[in-house]
């Protein structure tokens, strides 16, 4: 389109709708996040940085599930391991280890058993899914023979009140820290080596390996690297609810995916970020809280969620067709 | 080369499963002497019929490629319908079984449609329907309850002379999917799984293919549910949410594959009955509890080792 005649003020013209034109998609999945949460304030009032402190949780859970949806995969002993972190959080606290501490060793147990599903789906070829459903259950397995299905109480009540209140005027723990971890994820994914060889491998497996790049390697990382970030959720979640249970995972494991769905990431891989899955758990979060004030039931609920998580996956994938016949 | 009998090259991939399963049916045996009394016998085939049709379910959804994560939840919620929609008469009932299975396979064929349609990966979208089908279980019937007519129940549970109902409802399906598997549907089928690409050059109506494929998962996941609703005499929306891993490990125990369009029948049941029969070892075994959940993760993970090894001995071969 840029021709070398263009005078500077059509130039400027054009490069702005240039940068909207890139942003194309980004931009309208903010503005259906705005309707939506114009939609719920007017109909239940709920306050901007509410919304946001309740969905940074989700977006926290979501983003490793994005990086894994990255490379075609999926992740779905998010569940399990979530309660896990988090009862074992509870566990090394009323032993006596100190806080930084314990947070220390759940993280590092996480990235122990994401490693292991990375070993799994890399070097013994298990599907992804297989791989992480049985997971869940061994997690599932073992947070039930060793709490025997009870709840934990957190024994500290300062982790609770730095994650729910304002650490930076109204900015909660909880933000902050889905904050920090979007900022230096995006970092990874678009300014270094690694992250460019995810958007490779996830484009591409064949050609990735073909041109040099050990895909083994980079599954075995990205697998750890989300389930680290599963266990920082956990974390975060004893914070927020203040106790630990075997089933408190369970209920966001289908909103991770569904948020990461919504933001426009591809299932098939190669295509989203991290910033779209933090809004795409935004819209969710309006959502739920939009049908929790209308008094819609559980059941209601999550047949409603589902609902859109098909229409979003119908229409995202569309758009990918429609595309894909103007390059041909 | 040295030439093999066509028998066993065609089954013998199976034989392994053959073996476990034998060695399974040997250790029920061996603690209960009074196996193969026709009592316990029928009793055994009502507690697998559920695991062989959800397994059968499966295997219809990993031929054509993918697998079906909404299969628990489709199972559940047809427990919920047909506890709802029994009335005291029997003879209105049977149209009424009917009807609502037709239903399910109805339901499930348009989630085929869609993902044939729009060229969807299979996993996501029934993992938004396993959602929308776990709510909807729940708002039909919140708690495990209903009415299901006692004759039904006692006639699906029960024997023909010798022979029990639930047997012969096996055989009679699976008999149905080996006629389906060599008309056109079974082979458009299993020509999709292999190659969705080729399949479409060669002028195969893919959609049709994945229609089909779901609608008959749709069916055997309602037939799950009636055998299911037979024995507890209820409907319940949570009762089958965790077999869906228990019919991939059986379907995967059985020689079937991620990849689409390499399986077979045989293998599928006799990885059910494994899979069905393991609740029992495993209580002889005296893991019970909370342990089930952390053999089952380890089993899956095993088998499909062994599959995936097993595959790649024969490539090099």
């Amino acid at each position: 389109m840029r021709k070398d005649n263009d005078t500077p003020r059509q130039l400027v013209k054009k490069s702005a709708w240039g940068i909207i034109g890139a942003n194309k998609q980004i931009i309208a999945l903010l503005i259906v996040a705005a309707i939506f949460y114009i939609v719920s304030f007017i109909v239940s009032g709920t306050k901007f940085i509410a919304i946001l402190h309740i969905s940074s949780f989700m977006a926290l859970a979501a983003m490793g599930q994005t990086l894994v949806f990255l490379i075609a995969g999926i992740d779905l002993s998010v569940a399990s391991l979530l309660s896990a972190a988090g009862i074992l959080l509870c566990t090394l606290v009323d032993k006596g280890v100190s806080f930084a501490g314990s947070v220390v060793l759940v993280i590092a147990a996480s990235a122990i058993v994401g490693s292991l599903n990375g070993l799994g789906i890399s070097y013994l070829k298990i599907p992804p899914l297989v791989m992480t459903v049985a997971m869940q259950y061994i997690l599932r397995g073992a947070t039930l023979v060793t709490t025997n299905g009870k709840p934990i109480a957190i024994s500290t009540a300062s982790l609770s009140y730095w994650v729910n209140q304002g650490v930076i005027g109204p900015i909660t723990g909880g933000i902050l820290v889905t904050a920090i971890c979007c900022v230096m994820l995006m970092w990874m994914l678009y300014k270094t080596k690694f992250g460019r060889e995810i958007f490779f491998m996830g484009s591409s497996p064949r050609v990735a390996l073909m041109s040099g790049i050990n895909n083994d390697v980079i599954t075995l990382k990205v697998y750890t690297l989300a389930a680290a970030l599963t266990g920082l959720t956990g974390i975060m979640l004893v914070g927020y609810t203040g106790t630990a249970a075997v089933r408190i995972g369970d209920s966001y494991l289908l909103p991770s995916i569904a948020a990461v769905l919504l933001g426009g990431t591809s299932p098939l891989g190669g295509k989203g970020n991290v910033v779209r899955t933090i809004i795409g758990a935004f819209i969710l979060c309006n959502t739920v809280s939009l049908l929790t004030v209308l008094q819609m039931s559980e059941a209601a609920r999550q047949v409603i969620e589902g609902i859109i998580v098909l229409i979003f996956i119908v229409v995202n994938n569309v758009d990918i067709q429609r595309k894909k016949k103007k390059k041909a | 080369m040295r030439k093999q009998s066509i028998f066993l090259k065609k089954y013998g991939e199976l034989i392994p499963i053959y073996v476990v399963m034998i060695l399974m049916i040997g250790i029920n045996v061996w603690k209960q002497p009074n196996f193969f009394s026709v009592t316990t016998l029928s009793r055994t085939f009502n507690q697998l019929a559920p695991y062989i049709f959800i397994s059968m379910a499966q295997m219809c959804i990993m031929l054509i490629g993918g697998m079906n994560f909404a299969l628990g939840g489709l199972v559940s919620l047809s427990t919920c319908i047909f506890a709802k929609t029994m009335v005291e008469s029997d003879l209105r009932n049977i149209p009424r079984i009917i009807a609502v299975i037709l239903l399910i396979g109805v339901m499930e064929a348009l989630v085929g449609y869609i993902i044939g349609h729009f060229r969807l990966p299979t996993i996501v979208v029934t993992l938004a329907t396993s959602f929308i089908y776990e709510g909807l279980a729940l708002g039909i019937l919140p708690t495990p309850g209903g009415y299901v007519s006692p004759n039904i129940a006692t006639f699906l549970t029960g024997r023909i002379g010798p022979i029990s109902v639930a047997f012969l409802m096996c055989l009679v399906f699976v008999v149905i999917w080996c006629l389906i598997r060599r008309s056109s549907v079974g082979l458009l089928i299993y020509a999709v799984g292999q190659n969705r690409n080729a399949a479409f050059s060669s002028g195969l109506n893919v959609t049709w293919g994945y229609v089909m494929a779901f609608f008959i998962n749709g069916v055997l996941a309602a037939l799950a549910g009636l055998m299911l609703c037979a024995r507890t005499m209820s409907g319940d929306p949570r009762i089958a949410n965790d077999m869906t891993i228990n019919a991939v490990t059986a379907a995967v125990l059985g020689g079937v594959t991620f990849s689409g369009g390499e399986g077979k029948i045989a293998g599928t049941i006799a990885g059910a009955v494994v899979v069905g029969m393991l609740v029992n070892v495993l209580f002889y075994l005296n893991i019970t509890g909370f342990y089930t959940y952390f053999v089952q993760g380890i089993i899956l993970i095993i088998s499909v080792v062994v599959n995936n090894w097993r595959r790649g001995a024969r490539r090099n071969a």
